[in-house]
């Protein structure tokens, strides 16, 4: 454990060369809430409430679902690159598990961009439609609910990424993942703006588990609500680490690598 | 002798031991164009690439052995065997008493690897950063890990280096910090793929003097691929080639130059102008008013035969009598293979 602790500090502090890098991605942030406030403000009209969420509640969501998205780690493409490439061959001699070490990487740049991003975006949508009101002690649960967001997210990416041992690119699934978290995610907007049919079928998925419900218990927290998607959410960790684990050891048995 | 390690220990059991193995991929045919590639993608076809094809060698405690042949020889191959990142289709391998792909992680905290063209330094941090990360991975005591720095950061002149961020590091210092790191957790087996590529003479020269150096110290056994024949001149004493996953050679350095080069390489000053001659078994390489060198090849005739020859008809100063290039020997056992 303290090894995988120790490649996250490094990896932070590698990733501090690209501060700069870091802070222009997360600037893109400022633009995209700007326009979300603004587009949701004519939507609203004169409306207090749509669906159950204010415009506070709505833009403060969206806030929070775009930082866990855009805040995951590069964890589908650098995998790939390391298969495609055969770099894959050098991490897997040392003694440490490649999984663990693709996750203690991940963790620690999403630490460093979802803050970021939070943190910019935050600042913007208070300028803009104010705060929201949160029980200080509601914080911890959302806390969890977002480190396990973010961990299923992970776990599905790596997944992705192991793929690439078969597919000669994994781009298309990545490409497809990632619209597959806009929309039935749940990051464009709220499940409760779609069809019943279609938020019902979204809402069992495990893209909302990584987008809706944690940014939904952020801006309405309800501790029912809590319990359950926590558990889902370990559900879907447990079900895509098993997933997540019989592909790497097929892979890892039958390796062919590139280069040699 | 480069390496006395290996002659102290010959009784001993060997350190590797590879005995008829085989590694065969499997390699997907595309069709070319539109429809090679749709077809290939409803019905593939695969062909098999015998990468490794049957080879059996060990290795004793303490050796520096060369394991050389053209790109897509089975070197690379071989040795992910070796690190156990890659199963092999057939035979038996055991790196230190374990079979390295069962024991993949145990084995890992054994051995040490260097691959000149894949760092595996933090680039944008100083050199130190991932020393400090290593000895956690291999889960150094820290006592211990300080006094093996201190030791390997003054054999290897890094002390001024160790703060400074790799990327703005020359590639001689740069590799003298990959061969530390590969070194710290003290591995009892270490392969060095190209260490020196790149590299300025000097810097080669001042690598190939730590490489012994730590061989001669630590007993450590070294597995050294290199495509710089004066790296495995320098460092070897065996040499192994392999070829199409075939060991070509394998055995002593100096006997393949003698074994498969029936040539001298034969230079002379005069002390008086030279002309031309003509002799049989020698040809002229190349010659100025008072110097030549000539090929002799030792077939047709003997080296003093020839030297009495050229005495008779001049007046020598200096005469100096070299093998061939080992790069000439091993194109020639590349060719004949």
């Amino acid at each position: 454990m303290r090894k995988y602790l120790e490649i996250s500090k490094v990896y932070l502090r590698n990733n501090f060369a690209f501060m700069g890098d870091f802070v222009l991605k997360s600037l893109f942030v400022i633009v995209i809430m700007f326009i979300f406030a603004n587009l949701w403000t004519v939507i609203y009209g004169g409306e207090k409430i749509i669906e159950g969420f204010t415009i506070q509640m709505m833009i403060w969501y969206i806030l929070m679902a775009e930082s866990i998205i855009t805040s995951e780690s590069p964890i589908i493409k650098d995998t790939n690159k390391e298969i495609q490439n055969g770099d894959v061959a050098y991490y897997l001699n040392k003694p440490y598990s490649y999984i663990f070490y693709n996750i203690a990487k991940a963790y620690a740049h999403i630490v460093l961009a979802f803050f970021i991003t939070f943190l910019l975006g935050g600042l913007v949508v208070y300028s803009l439609v104010g705060g929201i009101s949160t029980n200080p002690l509601n914080i911890i649960f959302i806390i969890i609910s977002l480190f396990l967001a973010v961990t299923l997210n992970m776990i599905i990416s790596l997944f992705i990424g192991m793929l690439g041992f078969w597919f000669e690119d994994t781009v298309s699934l990545r490409f497809i993942y990632h619209k597959l978290l806009f929309t039935l995610g749940g990051m464009l907007m709220p499940l409760e703006i779609f069809p019943i049919w279609l938020s019902k079928i979204a809402a069992v998925l495990p893209f909302s588990f990584v987008a809706y419900f944690p940014s939904k218990l952020f801006v309405s927290f309800n501790f029912e609500l809590f319990i359950r998607t926590t558990l889902i959410q370990i559900g879907y960790i447990g079900i895509f680490g098993i997933l997540l684990y019989i592909v790497y050891k097929k892979a890892s048995r039958g390796l062919n690598i590139n280069g040699g | 002798m480069k390496n006395q390690g290996a002659a102290m220990n010959k009784d001993s059991k060997p350190i590797i031991e590879i005995s008829n193995l085989v590694k065969v991929f499997k390699q997907k045919h595309k069709g070319t164009g539109v429809k090679g590639s749709l077809k290939s993608l409803f019905r593939p076809k695969y062909k098999e690439f015998v990468a490794v094809d049957n080879i059996s060698f060990s290795l004793n405690k303490g050796e520096i052995v060369g394991f050389i042949g053209p790109n897509g020889a089975g070197k690379s191959t071989t040795i992910k065997m070796l690190t156990g990142i890659l199963f092999p289709t057939s035979g038996s391998m055991k790196v230190l008493g374990m079979v390295p792909w069962d024991k993949r992680k145990k084995l890992a905290y054994e051995i040490g690897s260097v691959f000149g063209q894949k760092p595996q330094l933090w680039y944008h941090l100083p050199a130190i950063e991932t020393f400090n990360l290593f000895s956690k991975i291999y889960e150094l005591d820290d006592k211990k890990y300080k006094t093996r720095l201190n030791y390997l950061v003054d054999k290897f002149e890094l002390r001024e280096l160790l703060d400074i961020p790799v990327r703005k590091l020359s590639l001689g210092q740069r590799m003298r910090c990959e061969i530390v790191a590969a070194l710290l957790h003290e591995p009892k087996v270490l392969f060095l793929d190209e260490p020196t590529i790149g590299l300025d003479v000097v810097a080669k020269q001042k690598i190939r003097e730590l490489i012994i150096e730590m061989n001669k110290k630590e007993k450590v056994t070294i597995l050294l691929t290199s495509h710089d024949m004066q790296d495995i001149e320098h460092l070897c004493d065996r040499i192994i080639v392999i070829n199409h996953g075939k060991v070509i050679y394998d055995g002593d350095i100096k006997k393949m130059q003698k074994d498969y080069l029936q040539t001298k390489i034969i230079s002379v000053k005069f002390g008086s102008e030279f002309n031309s001659i003509k002799h049989i078994g020698v040809k002229t390489i190349s010659h100025n008013k008072y110097s030549a060198e000539f090929e002799l090849s030792t077939k047709d005739v003997s080296i003093q035969k020839f030297i009495s020859y050229l005495m008779e008809k001049y007046n020598i100063l200096d005469l100096t009598i070299k093998e061939s290039p080992i790069e000439e020997v091993i194109t020639k056992i590349y060719m004949e293979k």
